[in-house]
Parts: structure tokens; sequence; C-alpha cells
């Protein structure tokens, strides 16, 4: 769900080059924007409060008794129909579509790896600004 | 002068949003970009999403774009946009411990687990405005540009290890107060439902969780005047604050998939985290140890969370005996405040009108009565 939107797109274009998968495919939940809300629990109290909401796009597909959802941040129809495609081709079993599971697979990987990557990039851009006391005998 | 009932002024009306648009529009200068928005107006981004109390930067962009800079504009137009939207679904509960830290300060304590984290900061510089042109600022970004490139995070700055998670999310001040039993325990066993704001207005009393909400999506300028006049006007509290932890960081967004009931993470929000510290002093109160309050709000906005966090305890401390409570809960919300304000400038002819038969009413029988 946290691809970036073209590579979504991308993947959920070549699952649809199956011609079996495009034509058993069946969009239950078309692509639609709407909120999330978020709900925190902060340290006081331990109690939960609400944070507020965000803009989310959900679609839900099916390919037989095989159901696939997705949510995807911001306005995003048309990588939320494609993440909703992956998910449900991940959970078939269908030995034709294993090709398209390995590319699932790699795309999620992928994703990690970037995550990871921005991550790092964000720690070396801040991690000179950690303060180094130096204390007065 | 009798009263006349009239109608029209729609002309100038669409003439009127024809020009703001127009202008907006066509003005001489290049196209205001939404990226532009995002990265060099990002505090700005980042207050009109809190306020609006909705996570949405590319609509935020637009929103400020549209308001041509004007925030509470902004706020309005996307409350206004958020309330055409069906609510999809309530995330799962995000633990305020696993917010990962690019900036984080504690003022009360220099030796604290994990680091003090200046992160992107000026709170530690001169205030200088920058006045060279706008050349030389672009040669001095191309020169930045190309003395980053190359290195390890291509973004300037060495490679550091990242694979130490206490420097991300490092154990709060709290976690340390409570180990040296510093502080008032007031973890609850229960976990009630927290009260939502946007479905039902909040009154006081008011559960914390609907205090916490209303005060997250206030005003910042509102919720900081609050705070001032509760600690230095005349509410008359000199409360001895002192920040604990004051952080500014990525919370992951999670939700049970439907088919699963896995966790899927869908994104991550950036917030601002803020624990202060209140010395107990009451007759009532356990002055051998603190109490402490929370903020917590979208985006980078420090100003805002401060606030929040000192309110929430000064609510506690003052458990109703004032009007605290209801100012935060009645006056601190934008769109509320300036609504209220700018319908004074839509037409009363009609209620002036029977103020000013009054006045003359009034006028006749104080003459009357003189003769």
């Amino acid at each position: 769900m946290r691809s970036r939107p073209e590579r979504l797109v991308e993947l959920g274009e070549q699952c649809l080059t199956n011609q079996a998968l495009r034509e058993s495919l069946i969009v239950t939940q078309p692509p639609a924007c709407g909120t999330l809300m978020l709900q925190v629990r902060e340290p006081v109290r331990r109690e939960r409060f609400y944070l507020g909401e965000i803009l989310v796009t959900r679609c839900e597909v099916r390919i037989g008794a095989d159901r696939g959802w997705a949510m995807i941040d911001g306005d995003e129809p048309r990588a939320a129909l494609a993440a909703a495609i992956c998910d449900v081709v991940s959970r078939t079993t269908a030995a034709e579509h294993e090709p398209l599971r390995l590319a699932i697979d790699s795309l999620c990987r992928e994703t990690n790896e970037h995550l990871a990557a921005q991550e790092q990039r964000e720690w070396n851009q801040i991690a000179d600004t950690r303060v180094k006391f130096e204390e007065f005998e | 002068m009798g009263y006349v009932s009239a109608r029209g002024g729609l002309d100038a009306i669409r003439a009127a949003e024809r020009l703001v648009r127009r202008l907006r529009l066509t003005s001489e200068s290049s196209w205001l970009e939404e990226d532009q928005i995002l990265e060099k107006l990002r505090l700005l981004v980042d207050r009109v999403m809190g306020e609006a109390g909705l996570w949405a930067p590319r609509l935020a962009a637009k929103a400020l774009r549209q308001s041509e800079g004007d925030a509470t504009e902004a706020v309005h137009l996307l409350r206004a946009y958020r309330s055409t939207l069906p609510r999809f679904a309530y995330s799962e509960s995000a633990d305020a411990d696993d917010v990962k830290v690019e900036r984080r300060i504690v003022p009360a304590f220099q030796r604290v687990p994990g680091n003090q984290l200046l992160g992107r900061s000026v709170d530690y510089t001169a205030r200088f405005l920058e006045r060279q042109s706008d050349d030389m600022a672009r040669e001095e970004a191309e020169k930045l540009r190309s003395e980053a490139s190359g290195t390890p995070g291509d973004e300037g700055g060495e490679a550091h290890d990242n694979t130490d998670t206490t420097q991300r999310s490092p154990q709060r001040l709290l976690e340390m107060l409570r180990e040296m039993d510093l502080v008032v325990d007031r973890r609850r066993a229960d976990d009630p439902e927290p009260f939502d704001i946007t479905r039902t207005p909040a009154r006081p009393p008011a559960a914390r969780s609907a205090l916490l909400s209303s005060m997250t999506r206030a005003d910042t300028g509102a919720l900081v005047n609050q705070w001032y006049r509760n600690i230095l006007g005349p509410d008359g509290y000199l409360h001895e604050v002192t920040l604990g932890e004051v952080r500014h960081g990525a919370l992951d967004v999670v939700v049970r998939h439907p088919v699963t009931g896995l966790p899927v993470c869908v994104t991550s929000v950036r917030v601002t985290e803020v624990e202060a510290i209140e010395d107990l002093e009451g007759v009532d109160e356990d002055r051998t140890k603190f109490d402490v309050g929370y903020g917590l709000c979208f985006g980078h906005n420090e100003r805002k969370a401060i606030a929040m966090a000192n309110l929430d305890i000064a609510c506690h401390r003052d458990a109703g005996r004032t009007q605290l409570e209801q100012s935060l809960l009645l006056t601190t919300d934008a769109l509320d405040s300036a609504g209220f304000l700018e319908h004074l400038k839509l037409p009363h002819y009609v209620t002036f009108r029977s103020m000013i038969e009054r006045k003359f009413a009034m006028r006749k029988a104080r003459n009357r009565d003189a003769s």
C-alpha cells in the first residue's frame, strides 16, 4: 500500500495483460476518496483520542471467491485500483498467476528498500544535529 | 424611512468572484506549483492541515493557493471539502511511543536516553532577514546542490549508522520520571472510546479525549493566546512549567485489512509531540511529585503542541473551577471564530434598521418625558 503510485499502476496494468484475470476481475467497490480517522494512545493517561483524519483512496475487487482490498494515501484512484488488483492476485493460487505474484513480491521488497533508503537519507541529514555536551570540571 | 424588503447584488457577487479568480490566475508572475508550496511553505501547509483536522498535503497546498495565502480561508476550504467525504475507517490505535523522531529536545534534562537531536530548527539562530537578491540565492542553492550530490545520502552530510532504533524512538522523559517515582500516575485501567468532536460538539464537562481533539485542531494563535493568558494574564495562574519532550517525527498509520485481518500500514504522518511537566504545589496535590500534560498535533507546529500540553495539565488541575475548559472547547476553533467574525460583513440592514428605530423611539420618549 506504500509503494509509489506510478509503480503500483505499472504492476496493476501488468496484471491486467493476463486475459483470464482481466475477464474474471470484478470491481466490487470502485476507487473512491474518503477519510481514515487516526486514533492515538497518548502516554500520560494511556487513553485514546482522535488526532484527525487522513485523506485516503479505497478500492475493493474480487476474482472468483478471492477478495482484494486497498487503501492508499491521498487521492490516487488508479493506484488504489492497481493495489487492490495486486492484493487479490497475491492471494490467488492459480499457477498461471505465479509470475505476477513474484512481481508483486518484488515490488514489496522494492518498497521496503525505498522506505529504508529514505529513512537513511533523512538520518544522514539530521544526525549531525545531535548535541554533544562538554562538561566543565 | 420604512422597512423595504429588497433583493439584489447577485451580479455584483458574481463579478467579485470573477475578479478574485481572474487576478489570481492571470497575475504576471509564474505559476505557483503545488510542490513549491509543499516544500517552501511546509510549515504553513502543516498548520493548515492541523487546523482543518485533515492530513492531505496536496489538498492543503491547493487550498493555500486558492486562498491566496489566507491560512484560515484555506482551513475553511479543506473542512468544506472534508465534509463531502465518507469516513471509511478508524485506524488502529497508534502509540505515541512509536513516533520516529526527526527532531527531539528535552529542555528539562541534559542526559536522557537517546539524543538531544536539534533537527531542522532555527531555535538557536539569530534572526537576520536574508536580503540577498534572488539571483544570489539561486546561485547559493546551486552550489549547495552540487556540494551535496555524490555524498552517501545524496542530500549532504555523511552516512550515519541508522540501525540503533533508540536514536529514532528514544525512551521518553515521562518514563524516566516514572522510574524515579517523581510523577503522579494517572494511567487508566479502562479504555474508553474516544470522543469524536467532528460528530458531536464537545461541551464542558467533557472527556479529556474531546479536549485533546479540540486542541489538536484548534487555531494555533488562539491556543497560544489561551496559554499566555492562562500563565501570565488575568486568569491569575502562574505555573512552574518545564518542557519534558519536544518531538517532531513520523507516525505510522495502520488499519486492519478487512479480508485477512492483518495490520496494514497505509501511510505515515508527521506529528509534533510535547510533554509539559508541572510542579504540583496545591494543598490538595502531592507536592512531592510532578504531573504531566500532553500535546500532539499534525505536522511540525511546536508552538501549538507546547500550548496544548500546558493547557492539558492546566485544565486537569483547574478541574472546572474556572472557565478554562469552556474557553478551550468553545473559542479556539479557527472556523468557528473566523466564521462568526466574518458573518458581520454580511448585510445586517434589517437588524440595524430595527436598532435605529429603537433609538428614535427612545429619543421620542425622552423628549416627551422632558416636556
